[in-house]
């Protein structure tokens, strides 16, 4: 990272230290991967002048939900304005007025898109990661204040590899009947995805890494990525680095999360265990997460973003916004607007804390728009 | 492969009867996520298919919701989050190799552990071979303290897969009587019993 970026975190993260103590998980800090570290253009903020940002609404409950995030940043004065764009899982590729947008503003807040089962038409967005080299997946799963779960004490950051891997996209029927598909792990990735993993422990003070991997069934694709996160973790003495195999991983998160911390993965697991962890916290309608690049960052609901539930929710207006005021909350941060992103925080976990408001998929039966008006009256 | 493994799940289920509380025995299916669409559409024809030959079989595809059981496509990232969430949706679950090496390990965390996860693995002509699905651990190898219930429900299924259900249901009966009563129980249930006191107990209920 350049030097003046370092400089502006050690400043943020001190003066959120004192707020650190009062809330009880740490601050999502995503690192900016600086490792071909190019200054972006467009400074980060402008002092005062509205920052475009690029909202995809989505499919689904998705403009539900941002039309939530919308109505909250309005009410808080945040310094972010939305270039809007409409996009539908059942396109053939995102449009290109949507991409140059997002390569212009560099930031993009997005509602889910459908991802078609089967079929030709290949996932929307995997397109966009893998267009834009947003090579990580960060989703937190951790406990809410007010929302009893069968464990407690979860707090687990899950980075994700998200370009290759199992979704390499490479497919092809040998004979009639015999298809074969490619699993892609190279040495470039995976040494820096556990790059990011490890400095995002540094960065937010967590003490463990776990890798999560199948090296003893596939012995040379995931001996790699194992291999580049040993090398990794040996220049960051002060983190404690671990592995553990996928299946007892999922184990040991039903009977104990509260052994993990942050979780390095390749694709495919880190989906798997990203949902798992989200549903043993709370579920996928409040975890916040987002997609990261070099220069890029998307925003979206933590786990299950090809999820954009059934048409009911959508007619009755009763979709969960956490998960995406959350996601938005870390855009904020990643803006470098750390005041805006505490207070929306706090309103958050304040409503879920009241138990008034609550959506049906968290046991009440709130709308989208009581939960929203309860966060803008909260902050 | 595919039609082979969706035969010999609906068969089995059929020579075993209603084995589940559930009146209908569903067999939910479970494609990739966004991955494998080629492999999802073959093993689902394979699938569809079998499952026509056994019409006494409820057969469905299901998307996994909260709210109902539409007749839709699952996707396996649902299957996860509802598996911690709302395990008892479930009955029957067919899937590729890998999602089933990570869903049984999952799921025998969400029933007590791997002391208790029977198994049984079938092939052509007949073939079976019962184990737990646990390892070997070293760690408590010889000190008579194992819990013996995961080998002795896979010897269960054996019977079973031999025919001789008469025997297979009393010592099932047995195992789970012993369970549910609390006295002797091993150490990874959270009790202090001895494997071979454990087993005394089960022969006694036999």
């Amino acid at each position: 990272m350049s030097q003046t970026t370092t400089q502006i975190l050690k400043r943020l993260i001190s003066t959120t230290q004192s707020h650190l103590r009062s809330c009880t998980r740490s601050v999502t800090y995503m690192p900016r991967p600086g490792y071909n570290a190019v200054k972006p253009n467009t400074p980060y903020t402008n002092n005062g002048v509205p920052r475009p940002v690029t909202l995809i609404p989505g499919d689904g409950i998705g403009p539900l939900v941002t039309n939530a995030v919308e109505q909250v940043f309005e009410a808080m004065h945040a310094p972010v304005t939305f270039e809007k764009f409409d996009v539908h899982g059942n396109m053939h590729r995102v449009p290109d007025d949507v991409m140059d947008s997002i390569k212009k503003t560099k930031v993009c807040l997005k509602g889910g898109l459908v991802t078609p089962v089967g079929g030709g038409v290949s996932s929307l967005n995997l397109f966009l990661r893998k267009e834009l080299d947003l090579f990580v997946s960060l989703v937190n799963c951790f406990n809410m204040d007010g929302l009893p779960t069968r464990h407690e004490d979860v707090d687990i950051v899950v980075i994700r590899e998200n370009t290759e891997g199992e979704y390499s996209g490479l497919e092809h029927e040998v004979v009639p009947g015999v298809v074969e598909s490619l699993k892609v792990i190279t040495k470039f990735c995976s040494e820096r995805i556990a790059k990011y993993a490890f400095e995002y422990a540094h960065l937010n003070n967590r003490k463990t890494v776990t890798a999560v991997h199948k090296a003893n069934i596939m012995k040379l694709a995931d001996g790699l990525f194992l291999e580049s996160c040993r090398e990794i973790a040996k220049t960051y003495p002060e983190i404690k680095y671990n592995e553990i195999i996928v299946d007892n991983c999922c184990m040991q998160l039903v009977s104990k999360p509260e052994q993990f911390d942050v979780m390095v993965t390749p694709n495919l697991y880190g989906n798997l265990v990203a949902n798992t962890a989200a549903g043993i916290a709370g579920g996928t309608g409040v975890m916040p997460g987002g997609n990261v690049g070099v220069e890029y960052a998307i925003f979206e609901q933590g786990a299950s973003a090809g999820n954009v539930g059934k048409p009911k929710l959508v007619e009755k207006k009763k979709a969960n916004p956490v998960a995406l005021l959350l996601s938005s909350a870390m855009m904020l941060r990643h803006l470098e607007l750390p005041e805006f992103a505490d207070r929306l925080e706090s309103a958050v976990k304040r409503v879920i804390k009241e138990g008034k408001y609550r959506t049906k998929d968290l046991g009440g039966s709130s709308t989208t728009q009581e939960v929203t008006d309860a966060v803008i009256s909260a902050l | 492969m595919a039609s082979q493994i969706a035969k010999r799940f609906l068969c089995n289920h059929s020579s075993i009867g209603r084995t589940y509380s559930s009146d209908v025995i569903r067999a939910t299916l479970f494609p990739g996520d966004g991955i494998g669409p080629e492999i999802a559409t073959s093993v689902k024809q394979c699938c569809r298919e079998v499952a026509e030959k056994y019409p006494e079989i409820k057969y469905e595809e299901v998307v996994i919701d909260n709210c109902c059981m539409m007749i839709t496509r699952l996707v396996i990232v649902l299957l996860y989050m509802q598996l911690v969430k709302n395990p008892a949706l479930f009955d029957v679950l067919v899937m590729p190799n890998l999602y089933g090496d990570i869903i049984s390990d999952l799921c025998a965390g969400l029933i007590g552990g791997l002391g208790l996860t029977p198994s049984l693995n079938i092939g052509e002509g007949g073939i079976a071979l019962a184990e737990a699905v646990h390892g070997s651990a070293p760690d408590i190898a010889g000190k008579n303290l194992a819990n013996p219930t995961a080998l002795l429900l896979s010897a269960v299924s054996m019977l079973r897969h031999l025919g001789l259900h008469d025997k297979a249901d009393r010592i099932q009966d047995a195992v789970l009587k012993t369970i549910a009563e609390g006295k002797y129980r091993t150490a990874d249930l959270g009790g202090s019993s001895k494997t071979s006191d454990f087993t005394k107990a089960i022969i006694d209920h036999l």
